[in-house]
């Protein structure tokens, strides 16, 4: 089963991400910070990483550099979906290795269709 | 003629004072405006000579140390040689008696045996030299071998046995009689007399022409011969055995008498005291019991009683009328005639009229005119109280005095015409400093810096506030060029330099100069705000004034609008997440199915969360707009790429919307590309088709069509949809306008994408425009007008569609 970790310190929009990609048939596991998604992303091997850009103890963008500059776990896709939307942060999160950066608010067709191209790509 | 002549070189000094008093005012040099013509030619003349100071001080070196006639006449043809640098100068006189001109004196630079050849020419009025001797007029050959007025004047055989290249003949006047020439000339290889020359020549001519008749008058007194029966005179230069004798005592007085007038209408300008002392002195002389100086002022035909002795009521200051005109009396005849006369005896003499009952009986008079410049400004008339008093030789003398005081009076009224002036001038310059300092007091009390450069870029002007604010010192870049400033600035101060050569290169019209500001980072990282602009009057370029303003802190605070925006919308997107999503949900069932109206009332919920979600995105675009307006990314834009990028939105946006509608790309297939920064004009692009979308019921036609028209690319956005009404086009642009079309058709949206559009494509330098019949269902079209890239054409990829 395709594994999603989704890294999202705002509890109410964890939850609709993770009900929505659960209510599609995907295996979701949640944190709500960097350090803690770094760490799920050795232990548990997700096939795609959601994270979020502003989070404790470890922004997004660092959290998608160390898995980028890591060969062991670099192959995992990671997107980001935030409400960081000027042009500057868009650009700071591709540049940290990402493979999409979705916008919020965001519709459910945007948040699978994004999820399904980019398992698809995979 | 070896001796020294002590009456002859007193002559020679009081003309020399005279003309050294013109020569004087030459220096004063002081421009008029508005005078009379006639005052202000003169003065013009001679300033344009004041140029040659040695010339000046020559003349004023030499005097005191001129012991004889020859080394004053050898000083004076050299000086003036020097002056005109010709190597031949000299005078011919006019001898009446024999018709001839004779050179009088040596000429510098030519032999003695060369004079003599000129002592032999035929002279006027029959002939040669008319030119010059009838019409007054100078006459200059710089081609002497060829000219042929140099035969007509029969002065073929002298001028080649000068071996003349180049001659300058002037007429030499006195008190308006032409008395000779002055003759100057270069042999082989000599300088062209070029037209200052013969100015020069002009002005020193009427001087050396009274100072030669002089001499003459001087030499035919001291001939017996010449002299009126009854006087007896020295032989001068014959016999200084005889010197001792009373009458050369007389001359002894007479020669102090004009030297000390010399002095005195030397040393001193006012003109009232000037023709005091002159007729006292010649009261000295003359055995005369009253004496008046008339003068005809300018305008009116009265004479002027200006000075006088011997009369019971003394003058006010500037002199009092007369009840003679210029045309009547002894002195209206004197004035008319330009003559002097001496009447023996009054009472027979129809001519006088007694000018006042109260004074003593006159008996006899000597009225002499006073000529200047040729022309008659006055006379002086002296009385007697006895018959028969006046001699020829009173007449000689005063007449020899009357010269130099026309000349004082002359030059006393040119030089209150010059005082007036220089009064003028001076309120003119006082005024004018006024003014300055309070436009300086301005300058540098102002906050904002100024700099002002002359046409040649040259900094003029650098106020406090310049240098405060580009941490420069006034002292090290006034004078220098500008670009030397802005060149530190790299190229963030392109625009200003590039502003300021287009500027002096080609003088631009009022209407031509546009508001250009220009931003410069500085070292510390403050941010100045640059604003030139040209200085023009009429079609003359003078110079540019730059006005430099500190604006870090507005770019500051507009830095923090800019983040707070960002930061609120933020903190605006992460709610709407959640409450677009959670509707979403709802609405999709997955808590339960919904009675219908459940559904409608989350339907509202989630078109007015779109509405938010739009209105953030385009909050977030004005801010961008407004503090990036300087930041595009400019780069050729494939029109085909925008076009089905464009395309691939509309189905996206049908599919969301639901609705059916038809979309048609027309291109010439070698269309140029878009000069323009790619991200903006995408987003141009999408608001435009989004506003179709939107209003363009379902079954309807979208058109995306693009055309080169001249240095443009037109692209056109039209629909077959509702439209918009008249009215309503000349407001769509404005910002959170919002159409009666959109209001009653729930379209969400905040008013502000045109508005945006707007900023972008002007951005862009572009315009855009749009057109509608107004009518329901008429369709709209905008149509956005973009720079061309270049005009290679485009590559058109093989699959368009995305």
């Amino acid at each position: 089963m395709t594994k999603i970790l989704i890294a999202e310190d705002e509890r109410d929009i964890r939850e609709l991400i993770s009900f929505t990609l659960e209510y599609e048939g995907y295996d979701v596991i949640v944190t709500a910070n960097g350090e803690d998604a770094l760490e799920m992303v050795y232990k548990e091997r997700p096939d795609l990483v959601l994270l979020d850009v502003r989070m404790p103890r470890m922004d997004g963008y660092e959290v998608c550099r160390r898995v980028v500059n890591d060969v062991t776990i670099q192959h995992i896709p990671v997107a980001f979906i935030s409400a960081k939307g000027q042009q500057s942060e868009i650009n700071e999160g591709m540049g940290a290795g990402a493979v999409d950066y979705l916008l919020k608010p965001f519709s459910r067709d945007q948040l699978l269709g994004m999820v399904a191209r980019l398992l698809s790509e995979e | 003629m070896n001796n020294i002549n002590p009456l002859l070189v007193g002559f020679f000094l009081l003309f020399f004072g005279v003309l050294i008093i013109g020569v004087v005012w030459v220096a004063a040099s002081i421009r008029s405006t508005e005078a009379t013509r006639q005052k202000e030619d003169d003065v013009h003349q001679r300033e344009s000579h004041d140029s040659d100071p040695d010339l000046i001080s020559a003349l004023f070196q030499a005097i005191p140390l001129i012991q004889d006639k020859e080394a004053l006449v050898e000083m004076l043809t050299e000086t003036i040689a020097d002056a005109l640098n010709v190597s031949v100068l000299g005078f011919l006189i006019y001898d009446q008696i024999d018709l001839l001109l004779r050179g009088q004196i040596p000429f510098h630079g030519v032999q003695d045996e060369f004079v003599l050849e000129w002592l032999r020419l035929p002279s006027p009025p029959e002939a040669p030299l008319s030119t010059v001797w009838t019409r007054q007029e100078n006459w200059v050959s710089n081609n002497v071998p060829q000219d042929p007025t140099v035969d007509e004047f029969g002065l073929r055989p002298a001028f080649q046995h000068g071996k003349f290249q180049n001659v300058l003949i002037i007429p030499l006047t006195n008190a308006g009689n032409r008395i000779g020439i002055l003759l100057a000339a270069n042999k082989m290889n000599g300088e062209r007399f070029e037209d200052k020359d013969i100015e020069l020549a002009a002005i020193i001519a009427p001087q050396c022409g009274s100072l030669l008749q002089a001499s003459i008058e001087i030499m035919r007194s001291s001939d017996t011969s010449a002299l009126p029966p009854g006087v007896t005179s020295s032989v001068v230069g014959r016999s200084s055995d005889l010197d001792v004798d009373h009458d050369r005592t007389s001359d002894l007085i007479r020669t102090e008498t004009l030297l000390r007038l010399s002095t005195e209408l030397s040393t001193s300008l006012d003109l009232d005291r000037v023709l005091k002392r002159s007729l006292s002195l010649i009261q000295e002389v003359v055995p005369a019991d009253q004496g008046a100086i008339l003068l005809i002022p300018p305008e009116t035909d009265s004479l002027i009683l200006r000075a006088s002795f011997g009369f019971p009521e003394p003058l006010p200051p500037g002199g009092r009328p007369s009840p003679y005109t210029s045309n009547e009396g002894l002195a209206g005849w004197v004035i008319r005639n330009r003559q002097a006369i001496i009447i023996d005896d009054l009472t027979q003499d129809e001519r006088w009229v007694p000018y006042d009952d109260d004074i003593p009986n006159q008996k006899s008079a000597l009225v002499i005119p006073l000529i200047a410049s040729e022309e008659v400004i006055g006379t002086i008339a002296l009385y007697a109280q006895r018959f028969n008093v006046f001699t020829q030789e009173h007449l000689r003398f005063v007449t020899a005095a009357a010269s130099q005081i026309a000349v004082a009076i002359s030059n006393a009224e040119l030089y209150a015409l010059i005082r007036n002036q220089a009064e003028n001038l001076g309120s003119l310059v006082r005024v004018q400093q006024v003014e300055t300092s309070k436009s300086r007091a301005i300058l540098n009390s102002i906050t904002d810096g100024v700099i002002v450069t002359d046409h040649d870029h040259g900094i003029l002007l650098f106020n406090p506030a310049a240098e405060r604010i580009l941490g420069l010192a006034r002292a090290e870049v006034l004078g220098g060029p500008v670009f030397d400033i802005i060149g530190v600035y790299g190229t963030s101060g392109g625009r200003w330099s590039e502003a300021i050569h287009g500027w002096s290169d080609k003088t631009p019209s009022p209407d031509q100069v546009g508001f250009i500001s220009e931003q410069i980072v500085l070292e510390d990282g403050r941010v100045i705000a640059v604003h030139p602009a040209p200085v023009v009057l009429g079609e003359e370029f003078l110079g540019t004034v730059s006005i430099v303003r500190d604006i870090s802190r507005e770019v500051e605070v507009d830095r923090l609008k800019s983040e707070f925006v960002a930061t609120v919308s933020h903190e605006l997107r992460s709610p709407m997440t959640s409450i677009k999503g959670f509707v979403d949900l709802l609405l999709m069932g997955v808590s339960g199915i919904l009675n219908s109206e459940q559904r409608r009332y989350l339907d509202i919920v989630r078109v007015n969360t779109n509405r938010l979600e739009i209105l953030v995105n385009d909050l977030l675009d004005i801010s961008r707009i407004e503090s990036d307006r300087n930041l595009l990314v400019i780069e050729p834009i494939s029109v085909s790429t925008i076009f089905f990028e464009a395309e691939a939105n509309i189905h996206q946006m049908c599919k969301e919307y639901d609705k059916a509608l038809e979309v048609v790309i027309v291109f010439p297939e070698d269309i140029q590309r878009i000069k323009g920064d790619s991200e903006r004009v995408r987003q141009i692009l999408e608001n435009l088709v989004e506003n179709s979308v939107h209003y363009t019921p379902s079954g309807g036609k979208i058109t995306l069509k693009a055309a080169a028209v001249d240095d443009l690319i037109e692209i056109e956005v039209s629909d077959t949809g509702i439209g918009i009404s008249l009215q309503e086009q000349n407001r769509i642009f404005e910002r959170f306008y919002r159409g009666e079309q959109a209001l009653n058709l729930g379209v969400a949206g905040t008013g502000l994408g045109l508005s945006i559009v707007l900023n972008l494509v002007e951005m862009h330098g572009g315009r855009i425009w749009v057109t509608s019949e107004g009518t329901p269902g008429s369709g709209t079209s905008f149509t956005v007008a973009l720079p061309i890239a270049d005009d290679v054409p485009q590559v058109i990829p093989e699959t368009g569609a995305a």
